[in-house]
Formats: structure tokens, sequence, C-alpha cells
């Protein structure tokens, strides 16, 4: 048996059971039990086209694509829930005075409903196990090894409704937390990286991240910081503390919790309807079952807030420590020599970082990379190595890494040979300029490790 | 339709029947004493009509509900919804305050209510006594914010247990004073267990216990002719 | 209404509450000092083998009887510098070679046994096979390690650790006997670590005071490594052709230490963590005595809890009659027990951790000799225990109190 793949099948069979029994318990309480039914519709048709998906150009679909999918649907359900509650305090958003009670409307949106939760995890997961299949040399296995997972999964869930049947859920979800306990049921189930990454938390977390730092980007663009030296030194000092992976962080797990908030807001403090009773025992009778019912739908969502935080923290540091991966600058070959500006207004090698290039040669792409040592040297290597394939390098706190295999590459020895480290490229560094004979690249890049590109191995 | 049945109930204690055997109906409306001397089981059949205990057999009807197969959650709810009892002793929490007394039966029922539970002790005479504990007030004063408590949930059916068992004449014709404006103005069913010969001459009909049996039910204008 | 009552009913039998809170204070107390301790036991451990620094440990392989009876056997330190022509060389970026032997210090009118051992601060080593040099020695391993005074130069001088130079009184300066020889102790050095209770001196005068020339007893390696994942602790033997390429090419601290093993003769080269992790076997024992007696601890509060709140609650059972008489159902009486539960759980959580600081810090310094590091972390842990401590022990007087038969009670209260 093949563990990444029997977790994976393990993984989706519990999200489907977990999906199933509050989206049963709910239609419970709200008497639509028949409803169930398109949902079950929708789950056989997610796994018909995920399994068709099989049948796509491989490479049309990369894992990458289907996780930003997932994170879309994720973010589409966030935005669903967002709007049932709107809905639900008084404004018709959805359907004008028009009601979905009807049978075939509340199937069709059920179905598409399911389709829309179910199709992108199915689809990402056949994709890992796919590629998977490919890494172990062995289909059937991974497979079977996915079909029991799921298997396990459905006998665990069995087992516990024959114990117990938690259908009482149902009162803890109205139609807004519903739709934020699949947003949920995504987040933390959502992944499709195997093991290393279950949940779709660090990817939200880095898109968040992202967005925020490009806001504030943009934000101090526009307000055009001044050119004085001094000033601007001291300014962006300041700004630093915005562009820090702990600022970012904060706002954006704020922002993820605003939604959430918002709920509690509603549950607890929104203005109750004064009730309608013969008596001041009825009238308070109606008051306490009304705010019962909404201290329980404030519940569900507590608990999510909880989860939300400390996943995230635990999560943190995945997301913060990410490599640099900087974007080739283009160069161009000028009579056999290939010159490399020391600095200028796009880049300062000197400055500890790691800087790339690109340079096209016959339609292939040769990467360079060139960095500063500790001694104050520079180290102009082709941005490959031997062994892996050329996926290069990035670089993480003051170390360089291989991006295909993670290993840490000590800054002080890179353009020195062997090991996993880059081919270095002798080179002439000046004050103004490091220049590269075009024949040494081309020498050293026939040492390049012919295989493509990890993504292009699968 | 009368609003409680109770069809021929017994009730046995470990050692003792209580209630051999008791039918007896009261219309709405209607304000039934029932008398008997200590031990004639005329408590036990009160504890059971307001589902504080339950009978070993028989059946007691309120409002079209069969009480005795009620589970005890479900009993809590018939009779925070449907019962006010008095008894004879005050049974108030002592370090909580009158008003608080009151706002505990609001709590059990739905939720408490501060400006209408002073309302209701106001109505009974204790507006200047809002804040004070237990242990501040007298006899009568302590039954009347029983009285209160009582009916701050609107019940359908009122409960006395010797409500001024504990009382001299002047404060228990206070309490009857009261009882006899809520029956006459606001309709409530009363039932009241006594041994007390002045106390039963007032409502409308007498039962009258002995050894766990009803021997008489009588109105009470014929006992006092 | 709900914290009305239960705040009115506190004042009402402050007695029994305070009762409550104690015996949770004090079974938390002793659960958060001893968490404290063992957490800092584990600390103090394996402050030697922190992995931060030094990763690797290579050490002579300890094979047979005679090895176990006490004969020791060394490293050669010629071998040291062929760590720089292995495939993960660039890697390697410190290496600490030591001799640990014992020694006779006299000082100050003192005269005690003391592990002296032998090391390189910062040396150059030429390359193997190349031009150039590369530094080893204690300072690319252990850069944090604190020297007060100077490093020693020459092979009179020597450093003492922080501890050993408290206990023989020795500054910066001071001339000592060592095995009766005159030695000058250049500085003091502070590492946190066991170390600081041993004397240091250049490797090779040692080797040849102690007849040891050329040999090491242990070399200590740092070195980049790829993190250890589930990839990592696959046998390669299993691997298919694609993931053999993969694990080739990625610089686990295992596939490092494998290649440190081969250039050591007769040496078993481990990473730090499996060190820590035997190590660690050990403390698990002592653990398992500590969670028994956390785990007692709390029973006895838990049963402390519930019988006090019996008691209180025989006193009560007036009270709890007249809430069903007047329709409190179970899950109200429930609610009314449990949150006085989890408001002395709260209470007794906090009083208990701030008792614990106490506590550990005078058994940190009864048994350790210093303070032990309090941590706030074990707040949160101290009173959420607490709460499910003493909401365990409402179980019993819920249980009580919703057996209550209301009649009987009203009625025979006269």
């Amino acid at each position: 048996m093949i563990f990444e793949a029997k977790l994976i099948g393990f993984k989706e069979g519990i999200k489907i059971c977990l999906v199933w029994l509050v989206l049963y318990s709910y239609l419970l309480s709200k008497e639509r039990k028949e409803l169930i039914k398109p949902f079950y519709a929708g789950l056989a048709l997610s796994a018909a086209a995920a399994f068709l998906s099989l049948l796509l150009p491989a490479g049309l679909i990369s894992k990458d694509d289907a996780g930003n999918i997932i994170s879309m649907s994720f973010a589409a359900f966030l935005i669903l829930s967002g709007a049932a509650l709107y809905h639900a305090s008084g404004v018709n958003l959805f359907f004008g005075k028009g009601d979905v009670r009807s049978g075939a409307s509340a199937g069709i949106l059920v179905i598409s409903g399911s389709l829309l939760f179910f199709l992108p995890d199915f689809a990402g997961s056949v994709l890992y196990l796919q590629g998977l299949a490919i890494l172990k040399d062995d289909l059937l296995m991974t497979w079977a090894s996915a079909c029991a997972g799921l298997l396990i999964a459905g006998i665990v869930f069995f087992s516990f409704m024959k114990f117990y049947k938690p259908y009482r859920l149902g009162s803890f979800f109205g139609l807004p937390q519903l739709f934020l306990f699949l947003s949920m049921a995504k987040l933390f189930g959502g992944g499709i990286k195997g093991i290393s990454e279950l949940s779709l938390i660090p990817s939200v977390q880095r898109g968040f991240m992202k967005f925020i730092h490009d806001f504030i980007h943009q934000t101090f663009v526009l307000l055009l910081v001044p050119d004085h030296p001094i000033l601007k030194k001291t300014a962006w000092d300041f700004i630093g503390i915005f562009f820090g992976a702990g600022f970012a962080s904060a706002v954006s797990l704020l922002l993820l919790l605003s939604l959430p908030a918002l709920f509690i807001r509603h549950s607890l403090f929104y203005p109750l309807p004064e009730p309608q009773g013969d008596t001041n025992a009825s009238r308070r009778r109606i008051w306490a079952l009304m705010l019962s019912d909404r201290r329980k739908k404030a519940l569900p969502v507590m608990v999510f807030m909880v989860f939300i935080v400390a996943a995230w923290f635990s999560y943190g540091g995945e997301a913060v420590s990410k490599i640099y991966k900087p974007q080739p600058r283009p160069l161009a070959a000028d009579g056999g020599i290939v010159r490399i500006p020391v600095k200028d207004p796009a880049g300062d090698i000197m400055d500890g970082r790691l800087h790339k290039f690109s340079l096209f040669h016959e339609g292939e792409v040769i990467r360079i990379m060139a960095v500063r040592r500790s001694d104050d040297s520079v180290s102009v290597c082709l941005d490959a190595c031997e062994i892996c394939p050329p996926d290069g390098y990035g670089q993480r706190d003051d170390h360089l890494v291989c991006v295909y295999c993670g290993t840490p590459i000590a800054v002080d020895s890179v353009g020195e040979p062997g090991g996993c480290n880059p081919i270095p490229l002798s080179a002439d560094v000046g004050e103004r300029f490091i220049t590269i004979e075009m024949s040494e690249i081309l020498k050293k890049w026939s040492f390049v490790n012919s295989v493509k590109t990890s993504e292009g191995v699968k | 339709m009368p609003l409680i049945t109770v069809n021929s109930i017994i009730k046995e204690y470990e050692t003792a029947h209580a209630l051999r055997g008791v039918s007896m109906e009261v219309k709405k409306g209607e304000w039934v004493n029932i008398m008997g001397a200590s031990g004639s089981g005329k408590s036990t059949l009160l504890n059971i009509i307001g589902g504080l205990d339950s009978a070993t057999s028989g059946d007691v009807i309120i409002d079209s509900v069969n009480i005795e197969k009620l589970s005890e959650d479900e009993l809590a709810v018939f009779r925070r919804e449907k019962i006010g009892i008095i008894f004879q002793q005050a049974h108030l929490i002592p370090y909580l305050t009158a008003v608080e007394n009151v706002m505990i039966a609001q709590y059990f029922h739905s939720m408490a209510d501060e400006s209408e539970a002073k309302e209701a002790l106001q109505r009974v005479g204790l507006g200047q006594r809002l804040s004070h504990r237990p242990s501040q007030l007298s006899g009568g004063e302590q039954q009347r914010i029983c009285i209160a408590r009582a009916l701050i949930n609107s019940p359908e059916l009122l409960l006395a247990d010797e409500p001024t068992g504990n009382l001299d004449r002047e404060n228990t014709k206070m309490i009857l004073e009261l009882l006899k404006k809520l029956h006459s103005e606001d309709h409530f069913t009363i039932v009241l267990v006594t041994h007390d010969h002045f106390v039963s001459t007032h409502g409308d009909r007498i039962l009258t216990m002995e050894d766990g049996h009803i021997i008489r039910d009588e109105p009470v204008n014929d006992l006092r002719s | 209404m709900l914290l009305n009552i239960i705040g009115r009913s506190f004042l009402n039998q402050k007695k029994s509450m305070a009762l409550m809170t104690a015996s949770i204070a004090v079974g938390t107390a002793l659960v958060a000092s001893l968490i404290t301790v063992s957490l800092d036991v584990a600390a103090k451990v394996s402050k030697e083998l922190r992995s931060f620094g030094a990763n690797i440990l290579v050490e002579p392989k300890v094979e047979g009887l005679a090895d176990i009876s006490g004969h020791k056997r060394y490293l050669r330190s010629e071998d040291i510098a062929k760590l720089k022509a292995i495939f993960w060389r660039h890697n390697i970026v410190g290496i600490a070679p030591f001799l640990k032997s014992d020694a006779v210090l006299s000082a100050g009118g003192k005269e005690g046994g003391v592990t002296l051992a032998g090391a390189w601060y910062e040396k150059e080593i030429p390359l193997p096979g190349e031009a150039g040099n590369f530094t080893a020695g204690i300072k690319t391993v252990y850069s944090w390690w604190e020297i007060k005074g100077r490093w020693p130069q020459g092979k009179d001088e020597i450093i003492a650790g922080v501890s050993a130079a408290t206990q023989y009184s020795i500054s910066p300066g001071d001339s000592i006997l060592l095995d009766g020889r005159r030695v000058t102790v250049s500085g003091t050095l502070e590492t946190g670590g066991p170390e600081d209770g041993w004397m240091f001196m250049d490797l090779a005068p040692l080797q040849e005071v102690k007849g040891l020339d050329g040999k090491v007893s242990r070399v200590l390696v740092s070195a980049l490594t790829t993190p250890m994942d589930d990839f990592a602790y696959k046998d390669p033997e299993s691997m298919s052709i694609s993931e053999y390429e993969k694990w080739y090419c990625t610089g686990y601290v295992t596939s490092i230490a494998k290649q440190a093993e081969e250039v050591f003769e007769g040496s078993s080269a481990r990473p730090i963590w499996q060190v820590a992790a035997t190590e660690g076997k050990v403390l698990e024992k002592i653990s398992l005595l500590i969670y028994l007696l956390c785990a007692s601890a709390l029973a006895a509060s838990a049963i402390g809890v519930s019988t006090t709140m019996i008691m209180s609650l025989l006193r009560r059972v007036e009270e709890i009659a007249l809430m069903k008489a007047l329709g409190a159902d179970r899950w109200r009486i429930i609610t009314l027990f449990l949150a006085e539960g989890i408001l002395i759980g709260i209470a007794g959580g906090l009083f208990g951790y701030l008792f614990s600081i106490g506590v550990s810090e005078y058994i940190g310094l009864k048994v350790f000799d210093s303070g032990l590091q309090q941590r706030a972390v074990l707040l949160p842990i101290a009173i959420g225990s607490a709460i499910v401590i003493s909401a365990a022990g409402t179980v019993l007087p819920i249980r009580r109190a919703l057996s209550i038969r209301p009649g009987i009670i009203l009625k025979g209260a006269r």
C-alpha cells in the first residue's frame, strides 16, 4: 500500500462524509430531506468528471492550477456565506421576491453547489494521484491505495453513525453557516499536494499576504514617498514594518476572521424582532427561543474561528520563510561576450541577494545567477547543477536553496564545483561589469542535466 | 372538558399507601380546597397534580396532557409553563433579593426581565421592598413574594399547599384576599390544600380526604349554611 | 441571571468555595511546577546536543565487551580534513574535534577531579587535494559560546568553564595546577551546557601529555542540511528510479552523517537528534513518573472538588428542589453546577500557576542549583487543565442534584 495515496483517499472520504452529515442534518431541520438526492447526483457527477479529466492531454492543468481552482472555490463559498448572511439580515439578495423552495430550482442549486464543492477537489486529487503513480511506477497500487483510504473513511464514518446519529447538528446551521462550513471544509481539507499540504492554509496565507504586500506597495507608490535621501531612509524604515512577514500575516488573519466575526456580531447583537404574544410570559418565551437559536448558530462560527487562528499559527512559519526566487533579467551576448552590469537601476549585485539573468540561445533559455559572498567577491554560476533537473536555486535566510531538492547551499561555497552546488562559470568581475565568455557558458551548459524541468518530467 | 382530570391514582411509598385510588376533576376557573388531617394524602395529591411527584399508577390529565407519561425534562417544561405553586414555607433563596427571587422563576421559564418582576411585586403590595433579602421580610411578605413568583409566568393552574400554615390571622386574611382577587378578576384555577376551616370557606368546592381516599366532595356554600 | 445566581451563591458559601479553589490550586501548582521542571531537565540535557551549531556527532564505534568494560577507543585526527572531500563538502560549515580526559585540578587550596578537554579554538587546515585552507574548531561550531577574558594562546594557557571556575574560585589570569603542571587561565567560558564544568586546552599539547598522539574522542560537525521530511526516512533500497534520483540529490542530515562515518576509521556518526532521542529514552521514563504524579495530583483535586461540592449541595437541596419546582430542566441544573465548577477552575488555575512559579523556583534551586525558566505558555495550560479537573469534579454533585425529588423535599422541610 502506498501511504500518500491512502491518505489522500482517506481525506477525501472524510470530507465527503462530513459534508453529507452537515448537509443532511441541515435539510432535516428544514424538512427538505428529499434534497439530499441532488447532492448525491452532484457528488457522482464530480467524481465522473474528475476521472474524465484524466483524458485531457497531460500538462494542460498543472497541480498549481488545480490548487488555484480549489482556492477559488474556497473563496466562492466564503463569499456565498457572506451573501447568505446579508440576505438573512433582511436584504433579499438572491432571487428578488422569488423563493427557491420549489423542487426543481432547489435541486439544481444543490447539484451545482456540490459540483462547485467537489469537482475541484476531486480533480486535484486525481491529478496528484496520477503524478504519484508515475513517481512510484505503480499505477494499480496507487489507485488501490487511494480506494482503500476512501473505504476506511467510509467504514469509520458508518460505524460512528451506527453508534450515534448527530442529526441535531442541523439546529446549529442556517444557510450562511452551511456555506461557511463548506468553505472551512475547503480551507482545512482542500490541499492536494499530499502530506506536505493537506490543507489550503499555506496557500491561502500566501495569497492573502501577497495581496496585502501588493496593496501596501501600491499605496506607498501612489503616495510618492519624497526622494530626499534622509527622509527616504526613515520613511522606508517605517514603511518596512508594513512589509514584514509578521504584519502581513496578522493583517491577513484579521481579514480572514472578519467574516466569521460579522457572523458573531449578527448572531449576538443584531436586534431581534419584537415578539408577539398574549402575556408577558409567552413573549419572554418566544424571545428566549429566538436568542437560543441565535446562540446555537453562533457556536459553529466560533469553533471555526478558533480553528482558523490555531491553524494560522501552526502553519505560520511555512508561509513566512518561503524561498526568495528573483525574476531573471534578460541578457544578450554581444560578440561572443556576455556583460552583466554590477549596479544598474534594476538591481545591485553587491546587495547580498541572489540575482538571476536569462540568456536566449538557439531556442533554449540559459539562466545565470550571481551572488556576493561574505568576502565581497562575486560568484557567477549557471542557475542549475549537474544532478537535479534545472529548476535552479532560491535564497532563504543567509543561504541558497536548491528549488528541486531543497538542499541548502552555503553562500560562501557558491562558485566551487561539486556537491549540490551550482555549476560555476569563470567570469571576470570588474568595477562596473561582469564579463563572461559565451563559449564558457555553452561549454558548462552542456553539463546540465538534460531532462526537462521537474514540472515537465511528470 | 375539565382542566384537571385525576383518574384513580395510587401512590405507594416504601412503607405506606399515601393515595389509594383517587379520582377527581377540576374545571377551568374553579377554586377547589382539599381538606383533611395530616397524613390523609392531600399534599401528595397536590404534588402529583403539580408534576412534582409521580403516581405509582393512574392518570393525571391536565389541559389534555397525561403528565404521568412525560419524561423528566418534559415535566419540567410542563411545570414552568402551566403551574404556579405556593408552599407553606415561602422557599425563597436566601441570598437573592425579593426581585431576584421572582426573576429566577422567569429565568427558568425563559429569560429574566427585571421590570416585569418589579411590576409583579408591586401588584402584591411589595413595591417598597424590592431589594430586601428574605430574612429582612416578615412571613406574610415572604409569602406574597412567593405568590408573585408563582404568577409571573402566567400559569394555567395555581397550586397552594397550606399557604397560610405559618401565618397569623392578619396575614392569612391578606393572602386569602389576594387569592380571591386572582380567582374572581383573573379567573385563575386554584387548588388549595389546607386543614384550616377558615381558609376553606373561600373558594367554590371542598374535597375532604381521609386515609388516601376522597370521602366528601361538596360546594363551599353548603358548608357555610 | 445565571451569573447573578452563581455570584451570590459564591458569596453565600465562601468557605467551601475557598476550599475548592484551594484544592484545584494545589493540584495545578504541583502539575505546573512538575511540567516546568521536566521541560527544563529536557532542555538542560539536550543543550549539549543543541541542533543549531553542531548537528552531527562522530564518535568511535562501540564494539564488543571490551568497550563496555571501559577500554577506550579513539578517532584519528588526520581523518578530519577528509570531511572536506566528501560529496557534501560544501555543506559542512563547521568541524570541532574534542579529546576528553580526566585531570586533577588544584587551585586556591582546593583540589579535585575535573574533565579536561582538548580542542581546537579556531584552526586553519589545508583542504585535501585543493589549494587553500578551511577553518575548523570550536568557533565554527559553537559561535555563541561566551568567553570572559580571551581565548588561550600557546600550550600553557587554558580556559575554565564558568561553573568549574566558580567552584575553585578561578578568575582569568590566575595560575593553577592541572595534573601537577602549572598553567594559566586565560578566560572563563559560559555555554549554558555541561561544558561549563570542564577545562579546555589546545588539542595537540593534551594529546602529547596523555600520550594519545593523533587521537580525538569525538568530532562535532555542523552541516547545512535539507529538513528531514517523510521522504528522508525511506529506505533507498525500496525506491523507484525517480525517487532514488531525488534522494541522491538531497542533503539530508542522515546522508551527510553516513558519508562522515565513511571518512573516519572505526567511527559511528549520528545526527544529533538521534543521539538526543536516545537520551530522551531515559527522560521518557522519568516523564512517565512525572505524568503519574500529575495524574494523581489532579485526581486528588477533582475528588476534593467533588466532595466539597457534594457537601455544599446537601446544604442547598431545598434550593435545587425549588428550582426544579419552578421548572428548571436538567440542562439548567447542569449549567448551574458546571458554571460554578468552571469559575472555580479558572480561579484555581490562576492561583495554582502563580503558586507553581515559587514551587518550581524552589525545586530548581534545590535540585539543579539554578533557577528554572518560567514559561508563560503554562498559564493557559494550567487554567485549561484546572477547568477540566474541576468540571470533572462536578460530575458526581450534578448526578446528585439531578436525582433530587422536589415534591418530598419541599413538603418535608417544615
